[in-house]
């Protein structure tokens, strides 16, 4: 085992300190806007679903069988669009904040890849910036090619 | 069974699947999918979109910890990344030319043997003489991560075209099939590259969240995302991978390939049934 230590020593030398330094600090960094990122969703679903649940509890006559009820909110859930969703979480529509939560949890990992761009820019790593940025791209025509088809 | 009976043993069992996907670096779906429409006769459509939403949660739900640890190899992540992107675009081209039944039990199959391999490596805590190739140099892929036992942990990574090549497939079946890719990405990192265990199902674990990304916006589209199910779903998940990022530092090498493998086969076995015409899978 010692020996083996050793050898995979020779083969790669250790980076420099602060180059080391860096880049742990820049994932921190990430680290840091993704936990903000994933507990915001988390209350904004957790907050929609208790919302949803008490207000269902108030209405008289809404009190079908489960199985009832998570059919008729999957039919009857009308997507909001960017522009309607902010007033609707004003209005405190339940399922508006679980819809913002669920955005906010995909755009996690999008964010993840963006921040990952700049982490590799700050190391002057341009190899990897490049293949950051290919990712990042592929991302988003996946995303717009999903637009396309929601329309037809 | 009331509305809040339902909800709290969705939220469990997905506490549940966000623990062990973030433990394996699998999404959950092999837990959730199954629960909502075979236990409960939810309609598959909310089941799959509840699926892709549990993947990205317990990939983000961990990968907070897992980055500020230092376990994740970011370089192998975006590298690999590449090829499952890509793949997963060229597998929605290739939709209705290759038999999906026939290639659920031919990857079943593969991930079946690929199991039985790692039977043989159940004592080995980390990978021994691996002599880090060319590409893996030229793509500054060797690195290093701190263990709680063993200490900071210098590691060799080898078969780099390998590696890739089993992303890419592991890319199409995610496009074509629509299952994850989380167990073919911790093969490609574990059994092809030989990186350490816990690097592989922490870069998987990053890696999922990127890839159901891409995808998630049809669903969401499509309006397969059924909040009443999302909701429970999400913030399980999130527990449970919080919950399991805080376990894996704790945990061997060992530990963690004695996991996967069970769960190999369970997917393997889900799989091969769904190829046989038995479903309970998703589409």
């Amino acid at each position: 085992m010692a020996n083996e230590t050793n050898e995979l020593n020779k083969v790669q030398p250790p980076a420099p300190i602060n180059e080391q330094r860096e880049a742990f600090d820049l994932e921190m960094l990430i680290a840091r806007v993704l936990r903000v990122g994933v507990f915001t969703s988390a209350g904004l679903l957790a907050f929609g679903l208790i919302l949803y649940l008490v207000q269902q509890a108030s209405q008289a006559g809404q009190t079908g069988d489960w199985h009832t009820t998570v059919d008729y909110v999957g039919q009857h859930n009308q997507l909001y669009m960017l522009g309607n969703l902010i007033p609707a979480l004003f209005r405190f529509e339940p399922l508006a904040f679980v819809e913002a939560g669920v955005i906010l949890l995909i755009l996690t990992p999008i964010m993840r890849v963006a921040a990952s761009v700049l982490l590799f820019a700050r190391e002057r790593d341009l190899l990897y910036v490049g293949i950051t940025i290919i990712v990042l791209a592929v991302l988003l025509v996946g995303w717009f090619a999903h637009l396309g088809r929601i329309k037809d | 069974m009331t509305l809040w009976l339902f909800l709290i043993i969705v939220f469990a069992t997905s506490l549940t699947a966000g623990l062990i996907g973030a433990l394996v670096g699998i999404g959950g779906g092999i837990l959730i999918v199954p629960l909502l429409t075979i236990a409960f006769g939810i309609d598959i459509k909310y089941a799959v979109g509840a699926s892709i939403v549990c993947t990205i949660a317990t990939s983000s739900g961990a990968a907070v910890a897992y980055l500020r640890d230092h376990i994740i190899n970011l370089r192998a992540a975006m590298f690999l990344e590449v090829a499952t992107t890509i793949g997963a675009i060229s597998g929605a081209f290739l939709t209705g030319i290759l038999n999906p039944n026939f290639l659920y039990i031919l990857f079943g199959a593969v991930m079946c043997v690929s199991a039985a391999s790692q039977v043989f490596k159940f004592g080995e805590e980390l990978p021994q003489g691996v002599q880090s190739d060319a590409l893996a140099l030229r793509l500054k892929l060797p690195s290093e991560y701190p263990d709680k036992k063993l200490g900071l942990v210098r590691y060799n990574v080898t078969r780099v075209p390998l590696g890739f090549a089993i992303m890419y497939v592991a890319g199409v079946l995610s496009g074509l099939l629509g299952i994850g890719s989380g167990p073919f990405k911790v093969m490609a990192m574990d059994s092809a590259m030989r990186m350490p265990m816990k690097v592989s199902s922490t870069t998987s674990n990053f890696m999922i969240g990127v890839t159901a990304a891409a995808s998630a916006g049809v669903y969401l589209g499509r309006g397969d995302v059924n909040p009443l199910l999302v909701a429970p779903v999400a913030v399980g998940v999130l527990g449970g991978a919080l919950l399991g990022s805080r376990i894996l530092p704790n945990m061997t090498n060992r530990g963690i390939r004695k996991l996967f493998v069970p769960i190999l086969l369970l997917i393997a076995a889900q799989m091969i049934l769904k190829g046989f015409g038995v479903s309970f899978f998703g589409e």
